[in-house]
């Protein structure tokens, strides 16, 4: 068996080795990017960086809208040995000004139309950084590649964690950290409809965020024709999918729901999805078969299940045939072949037996062994990812949820997962979720916000009528609450519980029974 | 709008917070020992109740009631104290 690239390096000159020059690797926007075409972008992106005096080990950010440009970057950045930080170009620039100071970029990488204003925050708020512009990058004359001088331990992707405290805290990941993700995708593209050749088409929702550039890079190396567009439009990224015959779709839950909010037409009804590859957050069975109503030829599913500490993905759960989308959709293992290990451990730090609950901790290739400058959440060399779950064998577990979102409901835990899971299934319910609400009595009671689907008319005794047969009583919600839409944060747009927690504490007190 | 406080109501929210036909309910049909609610379960359908009839039983009175008979007897003495 051939060992795994250790250093994003390494994976490129796989693909190097692998690839033909024709071969499509992108499609932007519908239009196809040969692996001439991105060879060339990396090899005039590392001239024009080293010219401007880029060397190895600085600090190198960049922001640019999605493109060729902002997919090889990375590459030409890592090429030269320096490290990097890449930020979506959403982001307000005096905010994205002050994370590259303090991350201690020496050059930013911005588009040209940004470069000023970024030059004149810099200057007033005296940063040091130099701003170049993707297009200059871009226009300087190629060089032959230079051998790879990255070595796997060394730092190269700056990224920034909440972690199990809620506090943003700053990550390194590694050259290994980062090409074990790239890996991780191996796993990914090994089942199921996905094939490497460019005329497999997967489309890609938030192709710039952290993970998503680990998918777009590792599937792409492996050959897969990835197409994405620079619109943030669910319609258009529809549009798209349809027009070149996509047969995947990578994106995050939220994203998954935002299409099926799209009315049908001509054309963007994808016929050709086989697969979706979910990530970044919990998948629901709701979600997954509403998704096979709305794709009929859709009949796989693959869930990545990551931290930022982990370098994204290295569980994943496999759904094979329609079937499988009624779940449990929360079952993940370990990626394959990536040396990775888990624990599943007690509040004492004592291992659990098969068939019990406790907190799931990781090491290996995928895993960071601090922040920088804190090592809490780390023990013994393992990571604890904050989430519980059950143990099911040693490289298998059941999620739960993250540690504090589990609802302490009078002295036991609930899973809001379990709970949710159980009132999607609750004949006219489109979709739910299931949060804590403080209460003095109780500690939290169990809440579940729930969706209709259109034209049906679920009540709270249909849905307790039917959770009630599934689930223990002390996990059966305290209140079925039927809303127009679940609120979504910002981002790839989880479930923003803060928002369903104060809808609840404010019920509560209408009701004059706070506890 | 607050419904009338009657042992029909009563039995009909019951059973319409627990998932079940008003014909299951009794007034003597037991909280704990045939409905499987636990005791945190009671505040909850107190909870569901207070909304339907905008009457609430005391905490101290909760521990003493037992069946769903029990539960309406105790609301009824308190309805006095709700504003019409």
């Amino acid at each position: 068996m051939t060992p795994l690239p250790q250093t994003l390096d390494q994976h490129y000159d796989a693909a190097l080795r692998k690839l033909k020059p024709h071969h499509t690797i992108l499609m932007d926007e519908g239009n196809p990017i040969s692996f001439q075409e991105f060879q060339l972008s990396v090899r005039r992106q590392v001239a024009a960086l080293k010219l401007a005096g880029v060397i190895p080990g600085q600090m190198v950010g960049y922001s640019v809208p999605n493109g060729l440009a902002a997919f090889t970057l990375p590459l030409a950045i890592s090429r030269i040995g320096a490290a990097c930080l890449p930020m979506y170009v959403l982001v307000p620039d005096e905010f994205r000004c002050a994370a590259f100071a303090q991350a201690r970029a020496t050059f930013v990488v911005v588009p040209g139309e940004s470069a000023d204003n970024f030059r004149q925050i810099a200057a007033a708020k005296g940063m040091t950084f130099s701003v170049l512009t993707s297009e200059e990058l871009l226009q300087a004359d190629p060089e032959e590649l230079p051998p790879a001088i990255s070595v796997p331990d060394q730092p190269f992707l700056f990224a920034t964690s909440s972690g199990t405290t809620g506090q943003p805290k700053p990550v390194f990941m590694t050259q290994r950290n980062v090409a074990s993700a790239l890996s991780a995708a191996y796993d990914l593209s090994s089942y199921g409809p996905w094939r490497t050749d460019s005329d497999y088409r997967a489309m890609i929702a938030f192709p710039q965020s952290t993970s998503g550039i680990m998918i777009l890079l590792g599937t792409a190396f492996l050959g897969v024709c990835q197409v994405f567009t620079r619109s943030l439009s669910p319609a258009r990224f529809l549009e798209i999918a349809h027009a070149v015959d996509a047969e995947a779709f990578s994106a995050p839950p939220a994203w998954l729901e935002a299409l099926l909010s799209i009315p049908v037409n001509a054309t963007n009804r994808v016929p050709s999805l086989r697969g979706v590859a979910a990530g970044m957050d919990f998948v629901s069975p709701s979600l997954l078969q509403r998704l096979g109503v709305r794709f009929p030829a859709m009949d796989s599913v693959a869930n990545g299940y990551g931290l930022v500490e982990t370098a994204t993905v290295f569980m994943i759960w496999k759904g094979d045939g329609k079937e499988s989308f009624a779940g449990p959709t929360g079952r993940l293992t370990l990626c394959e072949g990536l040396g990775n290990e888990i624990r599943v451990v007690t509040e004492t730090g004592e291992d659990v037996a098969i068939g019990e609950e406790g907190e799931l901790w990781t090491k290996g290739p995928s895993v960071i062994t601090s922040y920088l400058g804190n090592t809490q959440g780390f023990q013994d060399g393992w990571f604890r990812t904050g989430d519980y779950v059950v143990r099911e064998s040693d490289t298998t577990v059941e999620l739960r949820g993250r540690r504090k979102y589990l609802i302490k409901r009078g002295g036991k835990s609930v899973s809001p997962l379990v709970v949710q899971e159980a009132v999607d299934r609750s004949p006219g319910i489109l979709r739910s979720a299931v949060v804590g609400i403080p209460h003095a009595l109780y500690g939290e009671m169990v809440w579940a916000f729930a969706v209709a689907q259109p034209g049906a008319e679920p009540s709270t005794a249909s849905v307790m009528k039917s959770v009630r047969a599934e689930l223990p009583s002390h996990m059966v919600p305290d209140r079925v609450e039927f809303v127009e839409t679940i609120p979504l944060g910002k981002g790839v747009g989880k479930v923003d519980r803060e928002a369903l927690i104060a809808q609840g504490k404010a019920l509560l007190e209408k009701l004059g029974v706070q506890g | 709008m607050k419904q009338n406080l009657t042992w029909e109501a009563c039995r009909d929210r019951v059973a319409g917070f627990l998932g079940m036909e008003p014909s299951q309910i009794s007034r003597t049909t037991h909280l704990f020992n045939e409905l499987c609610i636990d005791s945190l379960g009671i505040f909850s359908l107190g909870m569901h109740l207070i909304e339907g009839f905008g009457v609430q039983v005391p905490l101290s009175e909760v521990s003493s009631i037992a069946t769903v008979g029990d539960l309406y007897d105790a609301m009824d003495r308190h309805r006095a104290a709700v504003a019409p």
